[in-house]
């Protein structure tokens, strides 16, 4: 049957796509391989960690390899994972929409990250760069390696290509409903990512302007950011987290997304408190906007100004709290069925339970001037943006990838590869809460004896970790050869996405589909024919009360 | 289209925002404006006539295309705003070249520095909005907007984005006199 990946053929008919599902294929691709990078990255430097002095790398190579790690892991793996792959392969089919509202701004912005992302990369011929991710100035403007540049240029030309991705898929949600989708009706999933969108487009410009300022500094010798040419390096640290504490939400609001659909279809059971997620997501992307100083405690903030900020941050767990109250609630009493894409989203709420918390921790004053600069940050954000963002991620992959590929993978290998990596995750980065508590700076190259055995056990977490992501891949690329063929609704979902089938049709739907409570499980059962579900309308289930 | 001009508009309140800071900074420290640099060129007075004024000519051919005037009509007034903003550039470039003869070159201090970011950011916008604006003007010779609300909108938007970057320059032309004064 023909379907979006037979419907042309040839690289031409990929790289040039109007397609919003081959675009968010090529996302997908382009992501995973940074990850790929990204992570060799990083077991380079746990590697260089697992014993005190130098191990295999030199400390000006240590230096590159941190920063290049937390530049392509937060610049090109995690800011377009969900939005640019999953985002652009869902949104429209779960809206009901033939693509998103400018076909051609997509393939645009698309076409923007690849050359962000090949600048990116070019920096490392250019000598790497070895400011940290943040690029703050000092260092930035001082540097003697000459990545910098180019890096800059490259992220530059990421936050637009963010922008217009951003443009899409709010014009998307507004314009392209059919009729019968109400606001209250979309997929939370699409809520989150709306929330997303409109962060991305206040937030992003900023960076660039402030990024573009940065190089012209460092190109002219002559600008506002460093001090020893007049200039403030503060103004830069706001500018900085001004769009970067967004872009964490940017980050982890459609990971929430993906975790709204992941715990109701997997369990079989309506969505709890619909509308409290949904206004939570915007109450989230609100509240990023006024937090950025929590980064900023110790670079000589008033103390008033401080406290503000500190009493905003506590702010930001209540919308959190609500969801993660909700997702609870949703799987009591639920028929849950333990899928690899439901396993995740089950490893998504303890580790985001955990993030979140020692959020709260560091977003105390006097507790932050203690841990800041420390292991304990280090541990916190990646609970946040790999245990909760990337694991939703992957959690989200595993439950469209029968959609996207039309294949099915290995549950079982699925399986024992999640426990893989959510053992690895907390093997490596628990172990670093302790060595932030005990004082263990980040970013250092080398350490004292005592730390020495929290950073073997962080280290064997890391192999661990690495071990199931290939796993991972293993089993996914097997499937897509020698997979048995997804029925068109694997799991049980009831929204739009599944009423196609998988792979879907170059248009999405043949006809237009009908709209109904996307969290109605009763209608969905299980079909021996089609080895998978179906959605049986009839008289009786229609006139049943509401679930809640 | 609002979301995009929300999005400019972002740009330069971080623009606007890191100059006040620095001269703020700089003046606490007695080390703003160089010795016997001129203030802001007076031609920027020239500057801000003509961008108000092509906001003013673009709004006449928005109105004529609402009042289903003939194409020739709208087409003239889009032509004057044409020429507005190619004079408009001219004169940026003219208050730069006075800085320069004034010893005052984009490296040589905070000061002029800003002036040249500030005054740049926003003749990059004019100029990227530029090749549209001829596009417009080309399109409404054509009748391309004659008719319908619908047909219109093209020249909405573009009366959108100008208006906008009108707004800004004359708020940036504010903070550049009290900026370069005192």
């Amino acid at each position: 049957m023909d379907n979006y990946l037979t419907w042309t053929k040839g690289v031409a008919s990929w790289v040039f796509t109007l397609d919003h599902k081959r675009i968010g294929v090529m996302y997908l691709l382009g992501v995973l391989v940074s990850f790929l990078v990204g992570g060799i990255f990083a077991l380079i430097i746990r590697t260089e960690l697992i014993a005190p002095g130098q191990t295999i790398i030199e400390p000006e190579t240590y230096n590159i390899m941190f920063t290049l790690h937390g530049a392509v892991m937060v610049f090109l793996v995690i800011i377009p994972s969900i939005p640019g792959s999953l985002g652009n392969f869902v949104l429209p089919i779960m809206l009901g929409a033939k693509d998103v509202a400018f076909p051609r701004l997509n393939l645009f912005s698309f076409h923007l990250w690849i050359i962000g992302a090949v600048f990116t990369v070019l920096a490392l011929l250019f000598g790497g760069f070895d400011t940290g991710w943040t690029f703050y100035t000092p260092y930035s403007t001082k540097t003697e390696l000459g990545g910098v540049v180019p890096v800059i240029f490259g992220v530059f030309i990421l936050g637009f290509s963010s922008i217009f991705t951003g443009l899409n898929f709010i014009v998307t949600v507004h314009k392209m409903r059919p009729k019968g989708m109400t606001w209250f009706r979309m997929p939370l999933f699409l809520w989150a990512l709306y929330a997303t969108a409109l962060i991305q487009i206040l937030a992003t410009p900023v960076l660039a302007i402030t990024l573009m300022l940065v190089g012209l500094e460092r190109v002219f010798q002559i600008g506002i950011f460093d001090p020893a040419m007049g200039g403030d390096p503060v103004l830069f640290q706001h500018f900085f987290w001004f769009y970067s504490h967004p872009a964490v939400y940017i980050m982890i609001l459609p990971a929430m997304g993906i975790i709204s659909e992941l715990i109701s279809v997997h369990s079989h059971r309506h969505i709890f408190g619909y509308t409290f997620i949904a206004y939570s997501s915007v109450a989230i992307a609100v509240f990023s906007f006024l937090v950025w100083g929590h980064h900023m405690f110790t670079s000589g903030q008033s103390a008033l100004m401080n406290t503000i900020f500190s009493a905003i941050t506590f702010s930001v767990a209540v919308p959190s709290a609500i969801k993660v109250f909700n997702w609870l609630a949703t799987l009591y009493k639920g028929s849950i069925a333990l899928n690899t894409a439901m396993l995740y989203a089950l490893g998504f709420i303890f580790l985001f339970t955990i993030g979140g918390l020692t959020g709260i921790y560091l977003g105390t004053l006097n507790v932050d001037v203690h841990l800041h600069d420390t292991y304990f940050v280090v541990a916190h954000f990646h609970y946040v943006m790999m245990g909760s963002a990337l694991i939703a991620f992957i959690g989200g992959l595993h439950h469209w990838w029968p959609k996207m590929f039309g294949r099915m993978f290995d549950e079982t290998l699925g399986r024992i590869a999640f426990v893989l990596v959510f053992v690895g995750f907390n093997v490596t980065f628990f172990t670093q809460f302790m060595l932030g508590s005990h004082g263990m700076p980040r970013r250092y190259y080398d350490y004292q004896p005592e730390f020495a055995s929290y950073h073997l056990i962080s280290t064997i977490g890391s192999y661990v970790m690495a071990a199931g992501f290939f796993l991972t891949a293993a089993y996914l690329l097997h499937s897509l050869f020698f997979g048995r063929k997804a029925p068109a609704n694997p799991w049980g979902g009831r929204s739009l996405e599944w009423q196609c089938t998988s792979p879907p049709p170059h248009d999405n739907f043949k006809v237009t589909p009908s709209v109904g409570d996307c969290y109605d499980f009763r209608a969905v059962h299980w079909s021996e024919e089609e080895q998978g579900y179906v959605v049986i309308r009839d008289e009786e289930s229609a006139n049943l009360p509401p679930a809640h | 289209m609002w979301l995009f001009i929300v999005s400019l508009a972002m740009v330069f309140a971080t623009v606007a925002i890191a100059y006040v800071v620095v001269r703020l900074q700089l003046v606490s420290e007695g080390d703003w404006r160089p010795p016997d640099s001129p203030g802001v060129p007076r031609i920027l007075i020239l500057s801000t006539i003509l961008l108000v004024g092509s906001s003013g000519t673009l709004w006449l051919a928005s109105r004529a295309a609402s009042r289903s005037a003939a194409p020739a009509a709208v087409g003239r007034w889009m032509l004057l705003t044409v020429m507005l903003v190619a004079g408009f550039l001219a004169s940026q470039i003219a208050a730069w070249d006075q800085l320069v003869e004034a010893n005052l070159s984009f490296n040589s201090s905070l000061y002029a520095w800003l002036f040249y970011i500030l005054t740049g950011i926003h003749a990059l916008h004019v100029l990227g909005g530029l090749g549209p604006l001829v596009l417009t003007t080309c399109h409404a010779f054509k009748g391309r907007y004659q008719g319908s609300p619908d047909r219109r909108r093209g020249l909405v938007y573009c009366g959108m984005y100008w208006h906008f970057l009108d707004v800004a320059w004359v708020l940036l032309y504010a903070l550049l006199l009290w900026g370069m004064g005192g």
